[in-house]
């Protein structure tokens, strides 16, 4: 009987002790948070992509609170970002949203110089000789962007091509850093021609290796009724702040490389 | 001082908690997916394990030793093990933002981990003394942190493997663990005389 009381006895004291403590050092040790910190949160994406320049949602919302940082760092809409700026009493503007944009309407459509079957990474195939497409700037197709994508909204299609869901992309950029050719862009989301080939090659050597690379023929440069249009460092550059959106060279383009984003074209 | 590092490579490689006494399972399958995550767990630990070996040899020496009540341990332990990390956890807040957000979630998370409550139960057991029960928690959280580390390691480029369909996620992972166990096998009569 003894040893039963003496036990529940020491237990309850340590409960009790225990219980005492916490809740005295609950108290002590409480911490104020400022409650625009958590409503600025929810109103954040809270992927934590880091686009922003801060580690996660949270340290960009206190950021905002206790530093004063511009609230639209954030790539998300504009309406969200005025939303923030209600939370903070500040006025607060969106800059036009970006999205990603892939490069490379040959990926699978160029020829190959050797056959591969190992670890399926883009990453990885570069090792080999920058990869498996006798293109030096062709997409791989392993996907790389879409697995490093936090929003999903990079996919792949039938022909293991990268799609971007421009309603889910908030132009974080991880995509762009993640893909071993350089081939994704940000532009954007009103922007209408892509030039969809970053080849430096000549247009000769291109014809040979792929149905959709860019020959160089600067048709698309020379019809541009707004100069938007360059060549700068062998590849066809669109400047979408002098860009008027007429499509005309996305009509002219005599290989259909620049792809109007309006109608999220697919490639023959 | 030699003692005590025989201790420390006792529990770090021969004895380590996870692949030779298969304690603390949980979180070395759990939280290994990523080395960065393992990394703050295998702190988070070795910081709980430390603080907990101080204080349940404290518990163990003043209040269950002299009421004759030493088959109470594993419960008062397990009591004082969790309100220590809440207690530490709240401490931690108040004092350093930035320990806390290293730490992050896996300090709560480790409140019941067994391998902790492992290591209390065996400073008694051992009979070790206040500094040798410290030495001993530190080593087993760095152990931990090792075989935590190892795998996360690993299972990293698991992701680039191609492992059959029914092997993937949690199957291999298993084997993975067990081939390490058994390579940490080979440590065993380090210190036989």
């Amino acid at each position: 009987m003894d040893v039963i009381l003496v036990s529940v006895i020491i237990l309850c004291v340590c409960g009790l002790l225990a219980g005492v403590g916490l809740s005295v050092a609950s108290k002590i040790f409480s911490i104020k948070v400022d409650p625009r910190i958590s409503s600025l949160e929810k109103i954040l994406p809270g992927a934590n992509c880091s686009g922003c320049g801060f580690p996660s949602c949270f340290a960009y919302a206190r950021a905002m609170v206790e530093d004063h940082i511009e609230p639209n760092l954030c790539v998300m809409g504009a309406d969200r970002i005025s939303e923030i700026g209600k939370v903070l009493g500040i006025d607060a503007e969106g800059k036009e949203r970006l999205v990603a944009a892939i490069r490379c309407g040959g990926g699978q459509n160029s020829a190959k110089q050797y056959d591969y079957s190992g670890i399926p990474s883009c990453q990885a195939i570069c090792f080999f000789d920058g990869g498996d497409s006798k293109c030096e700037f062709s997409c791989l197709g392993f996907g790389d962007c879409v697995s490093v994508c936090p929003f999903g909204a990079v996919t792949r299609d039938g022909r293991n091509a990268p799609v971007v869901d421009s309603q889910l992309c908030v132009g974080c950029g991880r995509c762009v850093e993640e893909c071993p050719k350089d081939i994704i862009v940000l532009v954007p989301e009103s922007a209408r021609p892509l030039p969809a080939c970053k080849t430096h090659e000549k247009g000769k050597f291109v014809k040979s290796i792929c149905p959709v690379g860019c020959i160089k023929c600067r048709i698309c440069i020379r019809e541009c009724p707004e100069d938007a249009i360059a060549m700068v460092d062998d590849i066809i550059q669109v400047d979408y702040e002098k860009c008027t959106k007429c499509g005309i060279c996305i009509e002219k383009c005599p290989r259909n490389i620049i792809l109007d984003r309006w109608l999220e074209r697919k490639h023959p | 001082m030699e003692h005590l590092f025989v201790i420390f490579i006792t529990v770090f490689l021969v004895n380590n908690f996870v692949l030779a006494k298969f304690l603390g399972l949980c979180p070395f399958l759990g939280v290994s997916k990523s080395l960065g995550s393992a990394k703050s767990m295998g702190i988070a630990v070795t910081f709980v394990m430390t603080i907990a070996s101080v204080v349940t040899w404290c518990v163990n020496r003043f209040l269950l030793v002299p009421y004759h009540v030493s088959y109470l341990k594993t419960i008062v332990f397990i009591l004082v093990i969790a309100t220590l990390v809440q207690l530490v956890e709240l401490f931690i807040a108040k004092v350093s933002p930035t320990l806390q957000r290293v730490l992050g979630i896996y300090l709560p998370l480790i409140t019941t981990n067994c391998a902790v409550l492992g290591v209390c139960i065996l400073n008694v057991q051992e009979e070790f003394g206040f500094i040798e029960s410290v030495v001993h928690g530190f080593s087993a959280g760095l152990g931990f942190t090792l075989a935590i580390c190892m795998m996360a390691g690993i299972r990293e480029r698991l992701e680039f493997a191609r492992v059959p369909a029914a092997m993937q996620g949690f199957p291999i992972s298993l084997i993975v663990g067990g081939l390490m166990a058994l390579s940490f096998f080979g440590f065993q009569g380090f210190f036989a005389h």
